[in-house]
């Protein structure tokens, strides 16, 4: 516009685009220095619990082949537990566990004892043993599901991983798949090199600041490709570089486990305590291998098992693999490296093409002119970025992998047309029938939540009668309370043999019901806990908008000879409306996804048949670890929800044009 | 003719009472029953009808603060929602004011970015989220916890704080700036000083949902020296026992506290809510 | 040297100019009134000198120096908002006390200044009451008490008066012009009320659409108008105005013939259409001036102390103001005189007064 004799009015400033530059730079180097410090601390924490897991693997592997019947077998697997402390450096404790008895552990009082119900650690190794078995099982099934997948598995638990310790168990697997028990192990992790990148990047990005400021007095378009072009160069190097190092480092570390948990391995072997029949692996390697390949559920192949003892070896030989060959996690490292270079890539070609397109100077400009308003929104809409949108984003990929063994595999749509195109719909976890029930519970419950809560707000309207605070304030205590503890007390007042409904149902002599075994009283006592927890919200907004209508209304009905019935459709329902409709629509959403209700009080019980999709999705994230297929689960949940509310807010948009 | 009017409206009135107590003593019957047992010195789930303990002490809550680590969880959920509060309520007073008062490039996006974070099912979050913490190795920490909350209450938050500020007149702080004051200083001392009510919502709604939020806690917390209250309340229901005397007693404690802020403020939080969602 | 220069300013706000070539040089101590309707761009100037507003283009200098791009507070300006904008959570002192703390002065000399203000406001009982707890009139009272306390170079009035009903506007306007004798500060006040403006100013700025169309004395605007839109401006009830046409020295319209005075007869062209404005004020009906007009009475406001009637004459529509001893019937035809050197002539296209200069 007229900007031009604006500009003449104010030479002196510095140029805008240095001023942009420079906060542009330091944006991309925080999150830079973001991205690789969380990079840095997954690699770090996978390669500790690579690790931890091989030595676990390799002594659950060794105290597999003793015959633990024999008390020499028993006192060789102690050997092996006590050895593990001094020939793997950082293993700070190990034990065995079979059944519920120590039969080893490091801390030889507790050798021999019974597990500890009161005790938390316990209770933990206990349902991790079970754990692990499913795991084995699941383990077997995939590979059958996508034998075109080959990757290592880790059937093995992480109870625990810190930066100061990482607490992991792996099955002792006896014949082809029975969980014996367990080894646990509790490693101390070796500390990994690359901890200076956090600063050499920020000793770069305020360098670069600097070197922005003092450009600006040469040309500016010279002065920013200098700089952009140099701050990407040094980021980019020294990001491949900082990576490299830090897997090298890894790499480093996890041969040295492997090797020294070979040399106990073997140590352990030759002994003589073990059953014989067993072939010793060529090399750390090859070692490494059978390990890995032990985690499928197959046999370790050299070895001869206690209930095959027919001096043949199973599962097709000795692997051909000799050389060292890195495990899943340093290849994943590799790939990191090569992405955070593409990541500088990109950024550098983004930065080359706004500077083409003459678009840093207008970005600088408005930098410039609204710094506060971004300095004000900054710490929030990075918080939303990195906790909200960040995550949001990640489940949106995850969608697209499915999570086989412990690694993931882009598969593409596949998840999605598995949850979609499962016609079955009378299983109880089919996509369908969960969605129905979705929406049967989500109707019933809104449509007993309004007609309840407008019910109550039309006899509590009446001001001439008595004690209406007083019922106001008691209705609404459902809503004052923690919903999980209402949820947790409904759970037990449904209880067959003790809860007050069934008490109750005596009373009026009908037989104590089993609520939780069938579809429908699992179904009821869901919808009995929700409407308790949900008609006071509605009763609060029918209240607040019923007083709001004018009493003049009814009189002039009241004169035009209106009955109560009439009064009702043409005058408080229509103007309940614009109070009503939205609180309808934000219940619909939040029972929608009634998380606790459905968790807490049926579990989804008889057979995951009164899950809702929400519930449904979690049990496929926690309770089977497929993260992918959860995601993928969560993100028709998002579609369906983001569609209603784009289509409610269509139709509240028209009829409030309609109604103003 | 004034007598038989006078006489109907007796009758519909003593209708209205009668249903108003089944109702209202519908609506008890579940709390007073968590007073029984809190107060009944027996594990198990009460079995009689009758809601009166029979023979009343406080067994249960000696047991649970001498015996279970009950004050440690009490701790951990007050300092989470303590800092998640305090977190929150810094994010989104400067973000809500900015969003007010300032017209920036990406305003409208950012602000609409804000609500469809809302859409979010909490679960799909979960799985990252929980990557994220575990990656960032603030699992059984009260570090991540208080991260986590503060931020996924934060765009209800902001834009409640948003529609408050809307209401506060811009001629105020004009006028500040003819006095001298910076942006910083009208902030601090003009705004949010006029926004305490306001202020004052969102806090105690960010502090309800991170007192009473179960599931994300149960997912980060393992040990149960971390623990907040929602999950060692949900540990003390067994699949197969339940300590129902210990469990009644605990809610009753952590339940009193938030029962009463939420009625001190409820009204507010009505309208806070219904503008928050009707917006979201 | 000007105490206060604008040179050229113009504000534009996308694609509309709200303010156009703004042009106005103020002597220490005199007191401006932007007048003009709502939308005029009369707040949008006063903000544009308060620093509140960016300005466009145009130079605006505070004595020798140019405060385009100064900071509001580093300008010497206090300002009155039409809505007070007292901070509601202060006390009437702490609202005073606002801008000296901020410019760090010492304590006793805030409460020195605080005092003295209040005492002249008389709002010495009230320093410790909240905004809430007060009247309108002490609001406003407050409003500016928090400006004379800075002891600031230029006073600047948003429209001060217009949330107060009409008895306490009247009262604080004679307030407002006693304080301006007592601290001779250099004032801009802004208003949509001519009577503020003819009442408090020394000299008067009528801006219409943007743009400024006259600058004056009161006396000066409401006597020597420059267009048809000051004259029906200024003064109430608002000027009459005719159509008619010049012939032979006389101006006729439908219903009327009326006699051209010597000053207007030099610059018209016979056969030139005129608008023929008189005040009603200037109506007589004593038979004293040279030009009668006859019209039907339609409605008379009797007001106490005079009546306003309202004339039909040919169909157009005038006011008279006469005297409440002299009888006046609805439906009534009466004469009365104006005399034709207190008329005005304006051109019907350009609305611009027609005068010797022309």
């Amino acid at each position: 516009m007229d900007s031009q004799p604006r500009e003449e009015t104010r030479p002196a400033r510095p140029p805008a685009s240095a001023v942009g530059l420079s906060i542009v730079i330091a944006l991309c180097g925080g999150m830079l220095l973001v991205l690789f410090g969380v990079l840095a601390g997954i690699w770090a924490r996978d390669a500790a619990r690579l690790d931890a897991m091989i030595r676990a693997r390799a002594i659950a592997d060794a105290v597999s082949r003793a015959d633990d019947s024999t008390e020499s077998g028993e006192n060789w697997i102690r050997d092996v537990i006590d050895s593990a402390k001094t020939s793997l450096p950082g293993t700070t404790e190990a034990l065995v566990l079979e059944g519920r008895t120590f039969v080893a552990h490091t801390d030889h009082a507790l050798a021999g004892t019974r597990l500890d119900r009161k005790n938390v650690e316990h209770k933990r190794l206990y349902d991790d043993a079970d754990e692990l078995a499913d795991q084995l099982e699941r383990n077997i099934d995939e590979r059958k599901k996508y034998p075109d997948l080959e990757k290592n598995p880790y059937a093995t638990a992480v109870l625990e991983s810190d930066e100061h310790e990482v607490y992991v168990a792996a099955p002792i697997i006896e014949g082809k798949m029975d969980v014996r028990g367990i080894v646990a192990l509790k490693v101390t992790p070796a500390p990994v090199k690359g901890g200076q990148f956090a600063l050499w990047m920020s000793i770069a990005t305020a360098a670069f600041i600097v070197a922005a400021w003092l450009m600006v007095r040469m040309e500016p378009r010279v002065s920013q490709v200098l700089v952009g072009t140099m701050f990407i160069a040094f980021a980019g190097v020294l990001v491949f570089q900082q990576v490299h190092e830090a897997s090298a480092g890894l790499q480093g570390v996890l041969t040295n486990t492997g090797e020294r948990s070979r040399v106990l391995w073997q140590g352990a072997m030759d002994s003589g305590k073990a059953l014989a029949g067993f072939r010793t692996p060529a090399s750390t390697g090859e070692f490494l291998e059978a390990i890995n390949q032990s985690e499928h559920g197959d046999p370790v192949p050299w070895f001869e098992r206690r209930g095959e003892r027919t001096g043949a070896s199973m599962g097709g030989g000795i692997p051909g693999a000799s050389e060292l060959r890195p495990g899943p996690a340093l290849e994943v490292d590799g790939r990191w490296a090569w992405r955070g270079l593409g990541v500088v890539a990109a950024l550098m070609a983004l930065y080359l093409l706004l500077l083409v397109t003459g678009r840093t100077r207008k970005i600088a400009e408005v930098f410039r002119e609204h710094w506060y308003a971004y300095a004000y929104v900054a710490p929030a809409v990075i918080g939303a970025v990195v906790l909200v949108f960040g995550p949001f984003l990640f489940a949106i990929g995850l969608a697209f992998y499915t999570r086989v063994y412990n690694t993931y595999e882009f598969v593409g749509l596949k998840n999605f047309i598995e949850i979609l195109s499962n016609f079955k719909v009378l299983e109880s976890r089919n996509f369908y029938r969960t969605l129905g029930v979705t929406v049967m519970w989500t109707v019933i419950n809104v449509s007993l939540h309004v007609s309840i809560g407008l019910g109550l707000a039309m006899l509590l309207k009446d001001k001439t009668l008595k004690f209406t605070p007083v019922y106001r304030t008691l209705l609404i205590v459902p809503w004052a309370l923690p919903n999980y503890i209402t949820a947790l007390i409904w759970k037990g007042m449904f209880n067959k043999e003790y809860g007050a409904v069934n008490e109750f149902l005596g009373l009026l002599g009908i037989e104590p019901v089993s609520w939780f075994t069938t579809f429908w009283g699992a179904f009821t006592a869901n919808l009995v806990t929700n409407v308790w927890l949900g008609f006071p919200f509605m009763m609060v907004i029918s209240l607040g908008a019923l007083q709001s209508i004018p009493a003049d209304l009814y009189e002039a009905a009241d004169v035009d000879g209106a009955g109560r019935w009439d009064k009702f459709v043409r005058i408080t329902l229509p103007l309940l409306k614009p109070a009503l409709f939205p609180a309808i629509i934000l219940g619909i959403i939040w029972t929608f996804n009634n998380f606790n209700i459905i968790y807490l009080v049926s579990a989804g019980a008889p057979d995951n048949k009164t899950d809702i999709l929400i519930t449904e999705a979690y049990r496929w994230a926690f309770e089977k670890y497929q993260y992918g297929y959860a995601s993928a689960y969560s993100m028709i949940i998002f579609l369906i929800l983001f569609s209603y509310t784009y289509v409610t807010n269509r139709i509240t948009k028209s009829t409030e044009g309609a109604y103003e | 003719m004034t007598h038989v009017k006078s006489h109907e409206i007796n009758y519909t009135k003593l209708l209205s009472h009668l249903v108003l107590v089944v109702v209202t003593l519908m609506t008890l019957y579940p709390v007073i029953w968590v007073l029984k047992m809190a107060f009944t010195p027996v594990q198990g789930f009460s079995t009689s009808l009758n809601p009166f303990p029979a023979n009343p002490s406080l067994e249960n809550f000696s047991y649970l603060f001498n015996d279970t680590p009950f004050v440690r969880w009490g701790i951990n959920s007050l300092v989470i929602a303590a800092a998640t509060t305090l977190v929150g309520i810094f994010l989104s007073c400067t973000a809500a004011y900015a969003f007010s008062r300032f017209r920036f490039p990406g305003r409208k996006g950012m602000l609409l970015g804000f609500l469809v974070t809302q859409m979010f099912p909490g679960v799909m979050m979960m799985i990252p989220l929980y990557l994220l913490i575990s990656a960032l190795g603030l699992l059984d920490s009260l570090f991540g916890l208080i991260l986590v909350y503060s931020t996924t209450s934060l765009p209800f938050s902001t834009w409640m704080l948003k529609g408050y500020f809307d209401t506060i007149p811009q001629d105020l702080e004009e006028s500040a700036v003819m006095d001298g004051a910076t942006r910083g200083m009208i902030f601090w001392k003009i705004i949010i000083p006029l926004a305490r009510p306001a202020i004052a919502v969102v806090a105690l709604f960010s502090f309800m949902s991170a007192w009473n939020e179960f599931i994300l806690a149960a997912t980060f917390m393992n040990q149960e020296t971390m623990y907040t209250l929602p999950v060692g309340l949900k540990m003390m229901v067994g699949q197969y026992s339940t300590e129902w005397g210990h469990f009644s007693a605990a809610s009753l404690l952590v339940s009193i506290p938030i029962v009463a802020l939420f009625f001190y403020l409820q009204q507010h939080l009505v309208s806070g809510l219904m503008a928050g969602g009707v917006k979201g | 040297m000007a105490e206060l220069s604008l040179q050229g300013i113009a504000k534009r706000f996308g694609d509309v100019e709200v303010v156009t070539d703004f042009n106005l040089s103020v002597e220490a101590g005199e007191f401006i009134v932007l007048v003009g309707p709502s939308g005029c761009g009369k707040s949008t100037t006063l903000r544009m000198i308060a620093g509140l507003e960016e300005i466009t283009r145009g130079e605006l200098r505070m004595g020798e120096r140019v405060v385009n791009n100064v900071p509001p507070k580093d300008r010497d300006v206090a300002m009155v908002f039409q809505s007070y904008a007292l901070y509601p959570h202060m006390s009437v002192y702490e609202n005073m006390a606002f801008g000296l703390r901020l410019r760090k002065l010492p304590q006793d000399e805030i409460d020195r200044r605080v005092q003295e203000a209040a005492e002249i406001l008389g709002l010495v009982p009230y320093l410790e009451r909240k905004p809430k707890a007060l009247s309108g009139g002490q609001r406003q009272r407050v409003a500016m008490g928090r400006a004379i306390v800075r002891k600031p170079r230029y006073f600047l009035f948003d429209e001060p008066l217009s949330n107060l009903d009409a008895k306490l506007r009247g009262q604080m306007r004679t307030e407002i012009a006693r304080l301006h004798r007592k601290l001779g500060a250099t004032s801009i006040y802004v208003t949509h009320d001519q009577i503020e403006a003819m009442t408090l100013a020394d000299r008067i700025v009528v801006m219409k659409d943007g743009v400024v169309q006259q600058i004056g004395g009161p006396i000066e605007l409401y006597r020597r108008p420059a267009n048809r839109f000051v004259a029906g401006f200024i003064g109430s009830p608002a000027m009459n105005f005719l159509e008619g046409v010049v012939e032979d020295g006389m101006v006729r319209g439908r219903g009327f013939t009326f006699p051209l005075a010597a000053i207007h007869a030099g610059p018209v062209r016979p056969g030139e259409k005129v608008l023929l404005g008189f005040r009603p004020e200037a109506v007589r009906v004593d038979g004293s001036g040279a030009g009668t007009l006859t019209g039907d009475v339609e409605v008379r406001e009797p007001l106490g102390a005079e009546v306003h009637a309202y004339l039909s004459i040919g169909g157009q529509q005038v006011v008279g103001r006469f005297s409440p001893d002299h009888e006046l019937r609805e439906g009534q035809s009466i004469a009365f005189t104006v005399d034709p050197a207190a008329c005005h002539l304006f051109d019907p296209e350009t609305e611009l007064a027609i005068r010797d200069n022309r």
